[in-house]
This record gives structure tokens, C-alpha cells and sequence, in this order.
């Protein structure tokens, strides 16, 4: 067992005006190397917040984040961008594409962060090959030239996924990724992310307050009053998948 | 990478930069043309004048040496290559049938015809032709009969072309005077022969008081002159310098009078080392007690040019703020990206971009919109000197109006100068205002918060 993404002890306070409206409140959560953690909350609970402290796109006031035992949250932001970049992938309820460029530029956009002008030139034709595979994998190998206006919202959220999936992350964390989508659809791209951990082994953290979701996740857990509780009357280690009482992500990576 | 390949989508799918790079180019445009015709002008109206003067001139004299003894003085200075005196005199020109002038308060007559001030520049033919371009200027004058009969003795009417009442038995006539082409023409003089006269004067002192002693002299038009220096050429007659010394009082039959003068013309070796020779003369002068300074052509003519140059400054400024105006413009587009960007730079900071990453992004449209602009204000305004006689014509076809008023400067065409260090210089200083005013937008970019940028649709 491995844990991918740990924090410890995060906090984060708000401030409006002079109220201090605290969202975390000591926040312990761990996700694991291959699985698939589900995050629910009611709205305002902080979960967003929660996503964006361990995507190290936010600072946590007190607490640290630590991907594979090396506390991330206290590099630099140059080293926190490679981090980023590097090991985490975003998924967004509203999608997120760049409206200027088309399904197959967007997705190659993920792996342009790093390079130099000359470095891309060398690695171009690479990038695009796999865009083209990840794109088609998401079953949009016909639409690799439209903009993300001529896409529908289950389209759109398929070439993010291929976006956050093209630097090769080990977790993605998804921000009610189904949240803006109709039901049959959301099918669709759990499914999705249901194959993309099972062929590639990413871990995802999902927040969604889908309690279907929830259920077929791994493990669920529940954000309330700023901190972690068992989400589903499940024990917090239990898998869904594994034997029960089996030790949590263990029955597939190890 | 990304920084490059997102700034020009950014700049290809979003046409109100072109707006900035609209800017761009037409102040370059303008600052290029404009500048380079007006220094095509500035080398022209100074080959011009250059062309009317000598390398160097000793200039303030007052009449009381020998030509001859000076000119030996001077002649040992190696820099020295000829030497030509000159009496530099001012005075009133009667044209007989000349163009009328207006009827001044208190005369009498009907008005006065073709009396106006000139300056009377006395030259010896024989030497002035080694210091300045004087053979030239007669050249220049189309055949017809306004032309010197004979180049080398300008100064002489031949009898045929005198009026009757001058044409005298003893083989005497007036002496000649050359007056400027164009000038010739405005005076309605259309051939040579016709009688001018000339009036002026000089103070002598009596005893404590000053006594003004007329002068007049008959003249008459041996021919004209084109010197390509409108100023001079419309102020100037030139006449033999003998008849300004007579003028003077010298008598050229008595052996104790002095070839007087009150300048020489002196043309040296390199012209580049004008200044020091004209120091190293003016010492030899002092110390030998004669009168008078040896000046550089372009002292002589110092206000004039400085007053070009200085027309040329101030128009530099006005252009380079036009060119800082377009950047505002670009500043302003930018602006108005970045806020309407604020959830790409959330994005893009998900996906890895650092702070610095996402200002270049901005960076890079700016400098790139500001560098296409350059571009191509530069090659526009490149095209536009090199057809400049042909949008003249054009516009002077259909509007009535001239770019460049060329006939005042006897020019065939607009002079311009495509000098690639200002074109250079135009298109650093056009890409670093772009930069700087890029700036301001582009740090305002790094600074939005991601996840503020992220947390609403």
C-alpha cells in the first residue's frame, strides 16, 4: 500500500470583512495509488477548496500536503506548477476548455507547460499521436477539429479528461465532473474514468454530491463542518471493490 | 511552449488586436516616410547649400590689405587647395522694365519698377570657378537668352545683344552682371542686355562723424545663373569684383591701390578636417593683424541648418509619440483580454503554468502585435518613399495639394534617405514601448488568483 496524496492537518480560513469564516478545519485524507475516492459534501462545504490545497493550486493556512512523502504544499511555486504538471490532473464540472483552440489543440496544450519552443518542435509529432490515441479512446476520433463551442457538455468533458490525461498524472482530481451533464451521459463518463483507472492505474479523487457516484467509488468519503467523516456507513478503509476488511487500494497495485 | 503557441491564437482568433497592430503599423508608417523624406530633404537643401559655398570662407575683412598678400599668407597651409577673393556687398537693383513693386506712401510715380535688396557678390571669374562650383551654375542655364554668351568671360555682352542706345563706337560697354535664373524670370527679364542699376552705399568716417557715400553703378545682364541653392540664387548677382573695388574707391589704373576684398573663398585638401584648418588660418591671420575670420561653410550657415535640424527634432518627437499612442492602444486590447481571460489563466495554471508563464503569454501578443505592426509599418513606409514622386503626383492629381512643395527647391523629385540604423532604431523603440506598455497588463494576468479564476463559471 501507497499513499499518492496525503494531507495532514489542513486548514483554511476565509475572511469577509472582519468575519472569519473557517471552511477547513483539520482536514486528514489520503489517496491511495490506484483507487478511486469519492468526496462528498454538502455544497459549501469546502470541498472545491479541499481539491484545489491538494492540487497545490491553493496554500493551506496551516497543514501540509505531501504527494508520495514529499510535502509539495511547501516547495516553491515554480516547483509547485512542475508538481502540477507533472502528477495531478484537473477535471472541472464546467470543463474548462480553452475556447480558442480545438479538441486536439486543447489536449496537446497539457503537454506544452514544460517544453521550450525548440523542445516542442522535437517532441510534436509525438504529443499530437498521442492526443489523437487518448481523443480516440474518449470516442471523439472524428471531432478532433472542432472547437469546444461545437462540442456538447459530454463531449467537452471527454477532451478534458484526454487534457488532464496527456502529462501522464498519477491522480486526477475531478471536481463534480458529471455535475453539469444529464444522467445518461454522467453514465457515460464514469464509465470513462471507471476504464482509464482500471487500464492506466490513475487514481482519482472525485467530489461530487452524486450519491450513485459515490457508491460505486472505491471508497467515500464525506466533508462536513470542515472535516472528514465516513461518507456511506462503509468503514473508511473499506474498498468496494476488494475483499471486505481488505486493506485499502492494496488488492490492485501491491 | 505554450506561452508562443497560446499568445498567437489568442492574437489570430481575436481580431481587436488588430487594432493595436493597426496603430503599430501607421505610426511606423508615418515616422519612417516622414522621417526619411525630411532627411532626404535635410541632405539635399545642405548639398544645396554646400554647393553655394566654398569649404571655408574668410569672411569680415575690411577692405584695407592686398588679395595678394593675404593669398600668399594663407597658400603655405597644406590643407589649402585654391583660394578666390570675393567683395560681399549689399545693394538696391533697378531692372529697367522689371516687375512692378507696389507704390510705397509718399512716392510720387506711378510705382516702382524692379527695385529690391540684393546682395552684390563681387568674384573674380578666373579663380572663383577652383574654390565653389561657378562654372557649373552657368551651365546649368538652358540655351536661350538668359544664358552667359561666353562661360569664361561672363561678365561680357557682346555688342549684338546691347540695346542701340548702348551700343557705343568705342568699343566700350557696361559692365555684365549675372542675377539667378528664377529670379531673372520673376523680374520679367527675358534676355540678357537689359540695363540694370545698382544703388547703395558705404559709411566713412570724418573726422568724429560717420558720412554715407552714395553708390551707383549702370550694369547690364550678361547672363544668369542656377547654383541649385534656392535662398542664394534668389538673393544673390554676382558682378566682377574689379567693379566692386572701383565702387570702393580703388583705381585700377593707379599702382598704389590695393586689390582690395572683403572675403576669400577657400577650398581645402580634405573637407573633413575643415574646422581645424579654418583654426589654424585664423591664428595665422591674427598674428599677421589682418582683419577678419575663416568660418566652415556650415558656420556660416550655421541658423539655417540649425533651424532644419531642429524642424527635424521636434518632428521626431511628435512621430515617436504617436508611435508610444499605438502602444497605449495595444495596452488597452490587453487589458481587455486579460479580463476577459481570467478563467484560461485559472486553467492554465491548473494544467502547470507558473505565474511567470502566463504573463509571457500576454508578454507575447503584445510583442508579437507590436512587431507585426513594426514590420510592416516599415515595409510599408519603405514602398511609400521609394513611389513617393507617384502618390505626389497622385495626390496632386486629384486633391490639388502637393505632399512636398519640391518646385521651391528646384528638385525633380522628393529627395528621401532610407537609412537602415533609423529604421532599426524605429523598430526597437516601437517593439520596447509595446513591450513596456504589454507589461502592465501581463503582470495584472500573474497576479489573478487561480482558484478565484476557477471557482465560478
Amino acid at each position: 500500500m501507497t499513499d499518492l496524496l496525503r494531507a495532514e492537518g489542513i486548514t483554511k480560513t476565509y475572511r469577509a470583512g472582519n468575519r472569519k469564516i473557517p471552511v477547513l478545519r483539520g482536514v486528514d485524507l489520503r489517496v491511495l495509488e490506484g483507487e478511486i475516492l469519492a468526496l462528498v459534501g454538502s455544497s459549501g462545504a469546502g470541498k472545491s477548496t479541499l481539491l484545489h490545497i491538494l492540487g497545490l493550486l491553493d496554500r493551506p493556512d496551516e497543514g501540509v500536503v505531501r504527494y508520495r512523502d514529499v510535502p509539495v504544499s511547501r516547495l516553491s511555486a515554480a516547483r509547485k506548477a512542475r508538481v502540477r504538471h507533472r502528477e495531478i490532473g484537473f477535471v472541472f464540472q464546467f470543463y474548462h476548455l480553452i475556447p480558442e483552440l480545438d479538441a486536439l489543440q486543447n489536449v496537446c496544450l497539457g503537454a506544452m507547460m514544460l517544453t521550450s519552443v525548440a523542445g516542442w518542435l522535437g517532441m510534436r509529432r509525438r504529443v499530437k499521436d498521442r492526443a489523437r490515441e487518448l481523443l480516440g479512446r474518449m470516442g471523439l476520433g472524428d471531432r478532433l477539429r472542432n472547437r469546444p463551442a461545437q462540442l456538447s457538455g459530454g463531449e467537452r468533458q471527454r477532451v478534458a479528461i484526454a487534457r488532464a490525461l496527456i502529462a501522464d498524472p498519477s491522480v486526477i482530481l475531478a471536481d463534480e465532473p458529471t455535475g453539469n451533464l444529464d444522467s445518461r451521459t454522467s453514465e457515460e463518463i464514469l464509465d470513462l474514468i471507471w476504464r482509464i483507472n482500471e487500464e492506466d492505474g490513475v487514481s482519482f479523487l472525485l467530489v461530487t454530491h452524486d450519491a450513485q457516484v459515490a457508491s460505486r467509488a472505491d471508497r467515500c468519503l464525506r466533508l462536513a463542518d470542515g472535516v472528514i467523516e465516513d461518507g456511506t456507513g462503509r468503514p473508511a478503509g473499506e474498498s468496494a471493490r476488494g475483499a471486505p476488511g481488505a486493506i485499502p487500494g492494496g488488492g490492485k497495485e501491491a | 511552449m505554450y506561452t508562443w503557441y497560446l499568445g498567437f491564437k489568442y492574437l489570430l482568433k481575436r481580431p481587436i488586436n488588430l487594432l493595436g497592430l493597426f496603430g503599430v503599423l501607421f505610426s511606423v508608417w508615418a515616422l519612417v516616410t516622414v522621417m526619411s523624406v525630411f532627411q532626404g530633404f535635410i541632405v539635399e537643401v545642405r548639398a544645396q547649400v554646400r554647393g553655394a559655398a566654398s569649404d571655408l570662407a574668410l569672411v569680415g575683412n575690411r577692405m584695407d590689405r592686398s588679395y595678394a598678400e593675404v593669398e600668399a599668407l594663407l597658400r603655405d597651409d597644406p590643407e589649402v587647395e585654391a583660394m578666390a577673393p570675393r567683395i560681399s556687398w549689399f545693394g538696391l537693383l533697378y531692372v529697367r522694365g522689371g516687375r512692378r513693386r507696389p507704390q510705397y506712401a509718399g512716392e510720387t510715380t506711378k510705382g516702382i519698377r524692379g527695385t529690391d535688396f540684393y546682395r552684390v557678390l563681387g568674384i573674380d571669374p578666373g579663380s572663383e570657378g577652383r574654390v565653389s562650383a561657378f562654372p557649373s551654375w552657368l551651365d546649368r542655364v538652358p540655351a536661350g537668352r538668359l544664358r552667359s554668351a561666353d562661360p569664361k568671360a561672363p561678365f561680357d555682352v557682346p555688342r549684338n545683344r546691347l540695346p542701340p542706345k548702348l551700343r557705343s563706337e568705342f568699343g566700350w560697354s557696361p559692365p555684365g552682371l549675372l542675377m539667378g535664373l528664377d529670379r531673372a524670370r520673376y523680374e520679367r527679364v527675358y534676355r540678357t542686355g537689359r540695363p540694370i542699376v545698382l544703388a547703395s552705399g558705404r559709411q566713412v568716417r570724418d573726422g568724429r562723424d560717420m558720412r554715407v557715400i552714395p553708390i551707383k553703378r549702370d550694369f547690364v545682364l550678361s547672363g544668369t545663373f542656377d547654383s541649385g541653392h534656392y535662398e542664394f540664387d534668389n538673393n544673390t548677382v554676382l558682378v566682377d569684383i574689379e567693379e566692386m573695388r572701383s565702387l570702393f574707391g580703388q583705381d585700377l589704373e593707379d599702382e598704389g591701390s590695393l586689390d582690395v576684398f572683403n572675403e576669400i573663398a577657400i577650398k581645402v585638401r580634405d573637407p573633413r578636417k575643415a574646422a581645424a584648418t579654418a583654426a589654424r588660418l585664423n591664428t595665422r591671420l591674427r598674428k599677421a593683424g589682418i582683419s577678419g575670420t575663416v568660418k566652415t561653410w556650415e558656420q556660416r550657415r550655421a541658423r539655417f541648418l540649425q533651424a532644419v535640424r531642429h524642424e527635424h527634432g521636434m518632428m521626431k518627437i511628435v512621430l515617436f509619440v504617436i508611435v508610444l499612442v499605438a502602444s497605449v492602444l495595444i495596452y488597452a486590447t490587453l487589458s481587455m483580454m486579460v479580463s476577459e481571460k481570467t478563467k484560461d489563466i485559472g486553467i492554465l495554471a491548473a494544467l502547470g503554468a507558473t505565474r511567470r508563464g502566463i504573463a509571457s503569454i500576454f508578454l507575447a501578443c503584445g510583442t508579437a502585435t507590436a512587431a507585426a505592426g513594426a514590420v510592416l509599418g516599415a515595409l510599408a513606409g519603405w514602398l511609400s518613399c521609394v513611389h513617393i514622386d507617384d502618390i505626389n503626383a497622385w495626390l496632386r492629381e486629384n486633391t490639388g495639394r502637393e505632399l512636398f512643395p519640391r518646385n521651391i527647391f528646384g528638385l525633380d523629385s522628393i529627395p528621401y534617405v532610407l537609412d537602415p540604423w533609423w529604421f532599426a532604431q524605429v523598430l526597437l523603440f516601437a517593439l520596447g514601448s509595446a513591450f513596456l506598455f504589454s507589461l502592465l497588463p501581463a503582470l495584472r494576468a500573474s497576479r489573478h488568483d487561480p482558484v478565484e479564476a476557477l471557482r465560478h463559471e
